[in-house]
């Protein structure tokens, strides 16, 4: 059976989905993220689905609720590189997945979650508070 | 029409798969390709999920100038699922299922859904490209 | 003696070097109107020597049109005399010797000498800073205009790492999704972060219209990037509000300037708009 490699970079697990991923393999890897977090200590995901040319409900559903999972021991997870056609997609569906973080691409995600790549390549890093806007119009 | 018998999560891929395929073949564009092909994963997993089991059948239509795929989803009706997929976290609520079909509804262009007499379910769909 | 005819020796002996020194233009009146201190300065400005203006009345450095009133404004300062600017958010205008006008800032101050009621006046030539902001303005909106007139690209790069969709017409679903399909391929090519939708050409924004943007908010959501909607006129905002429209979920500005502004700070300062 496939695994899904999670890797370890600086505080960050990264995640590249490359292959299909029937729904059991979906399941393993949500429970693989959420481990390695705990055993890591890791402060945020980036999950790149550049590579997916299908997310249906499920698929949707299950990154949505690792994002949630991983809010709660306070990592963040994004979500990098939807593909256009994806994205109509899920929005046709009805999808939004509300409070889920995304990136166009890992160097924005990173950004935004407030690294650099040159700063957390080895274990030492620096970051600079993301100053968080409100959604809508309630900026600062 | 081509068959894929749909009896696992597996075969859920299998199916977007074909379908993927075939609309590839017909000269679909990404959207359409990816539309059709998500609709298919939907159906699909219905049918394994509460159809205990079941089959596609697809084929690419022709109807005036238009190009289409058609797919025919048959599951057996309310039997006993897969015990062990069952047993998997997210699989446990049927609530799962209700997501799907109304959301494949609106990526389709022909939606039509029948039930028969031993509580199986017949789901039509054709999507042109 | 008169208030008029008081020599304010005082004033040009200890104070006249170090007012001369000031690169704005400094000028004292009395209670009457008339100028008794015009800095070195001034007479660059005004073009009128010390000895030509002094004793006259304030209002020969004002345009011909805003004389009269000018006075009755005078007056009332007099009246209440604290010191402020003037004119705060109007365009003021002074004139030269020659005739010349150019805009100016400028700041009154109350002064009691020798028992007497003074008035000073700073005075800034801002006809400088005036002309880069027009420049500025304009250049932004004639790249917008020459763009929108090419019509030949759906979605127009005005800056790096923004696109600016304008919608024109009629919304219709078809439309939308046409409009998403290329704005979304192209976010994905050329890695967009911001993409400011412009209805400014929208004719009408009913329930089903707002529907197709939240939805194409949605869509640039969900692939990583910022969705700012401009181009809000407030006959639009007046019917999304009486429809009951629920926007608050997107950002908008009223114009593509507003919206422009802020994709930039989006995209400098890395703040991310997503809940």
């Amino acid at each position: 059976m496939n695994t899904i490699p999670v890797l370890k970079l600086g505080p960050i697990l990264l995640v590249s989905i490359q292959t299909e991923l029937h729904d059991s393999l979906a399941i393993e890897l949500q429970d693989t993220i959420l481990y390695k977090i705990r055993q890591t200590n890791a402060k945020a995901v980036l999950i790149d689905i550049t590579a997916m040319d299908i997310v249906d409900s499920f698929i949707a559903r299950i990154l949505s609720e690792t994002a949630q999972m991983a809010g709660v021991m306070d990592t963040q997870v994004v979500l990098v590189g939807m593909r256009p056609a994806v994205t109509m997609t899920l929005v046709d569906m009805g999808m939004s997945l509300p409070g889920v973080q995304t990136a166009i691409d890992m160097e924005s995600g990173l950004f935004k979650l407030g690294y650099e790549l040159h700063n957390i390549r080895h274990d030492q890093y620096t970051r600079h508070e993301p100053a968080l806007m409100e959604q809508g119009n309630a900026e600062s | 029409m081509q068959k894929v018998e749909i009896r696992n999560e597996h075969d859920v891929v299998l199916a977007r798969t074909a379908a993927r395929e075939i609309a590839t073949l017909e000269g679909f564009s990404v959207m359409t390709k990816t539309r059709i092909a998500t609709a298919v994963s939907e159906l699909a997993r219905n049918v394994f999920l509460h159809g205990g089991g079941g089959f596609m059948e697809y084929d690419a239509i022709r109807l005036d100038n238009k190009v289409g795929v058609k797919c025919i989803f048959v599951d057996y009706g309310p039997g006993i699922p897969d015990i062990d997929v069952a047993m998997l976290d997210g699989f446990s609520s049927i609530a799962t299922l209700g997501h799907g079909l109304p959301g494949a509804r609106r990526l389709v262009d022909e939606f039509d859904i029948k039930s028969d007499k031993g509580g199986g379910l017949r789901i039509e769909i054709i999507k042109w490209s | 003696m008169t208030v008029a005819e008081k020599p304010l020796a005082n004033i040009d002996q200890t104070l006249g070097t170090v007012l001369d020194a000031a690169p704005v233009g400094f000028i004292l009146i009395d209670s009457e109107g008339m100028i008794k201190h015009f800095n070195k300065y001034s007479e660059t400005l005004f073009g009128f020597s010390k000895k030509e203006i002094i004793n006259k009345q304030l209002e020969v450095l004002l345009p011909d049109q805003f004389r009269e009133a000018h006075v009755a404004l005078r007056d009332s300062f007099i009246n209440e005399p604290w010191p402020r600017m003037m004119g705060v958010g109007r365009e003021l205008f002074a004139q030269r010797k020659d005739g010349s006008q150019f805009p100016i800032e400028i700041g009154l101050g109350p002064v009691e000498i020798d028992g007497d009621l003074f008035i000073t006046a700073v005075v800034i030539d801002i006809t400088e800073k005036l002309q880069l902001e027009a420049q500025q303005k304009s250049r932004l909106e004639q790249s917008h205009y020459e763009e929108l007139m090419a019509l030949s690209s759906p979605l127009l790069s005005v800056w790096k790492g923004i696109k600016v969709l304008p919608l024109i017409g009629t919304l219709d679903s078809m439309r939308t999704q046409d409009a998403m399909e290329k704005a979304l391929t192209c976010m994905a090519e050329e890695k967009v972060r911001v993409l400011i939708v412009d209805i400014t050409g929208v004719l009408t924004v009913d329930t089903m219209v707002s529907d197709h943007l939240i939805r194409m908010a949605t869509a640039v959501r969900l692939m990583g990037g910022d969705c700012i909607l401009t181009g809000i006129s407030p006959e639009v905002a007046r019917t999304v509000t009486t429809l009951g429209v629920d926007l608050s979920t997107l950002h908008t500005r009223a114009t593509l300037a507003d919206g422009l502004e802020l994709g930039i700070k989006v995209i400098e300062q890395g703040v991310g708009m997503q809940s």
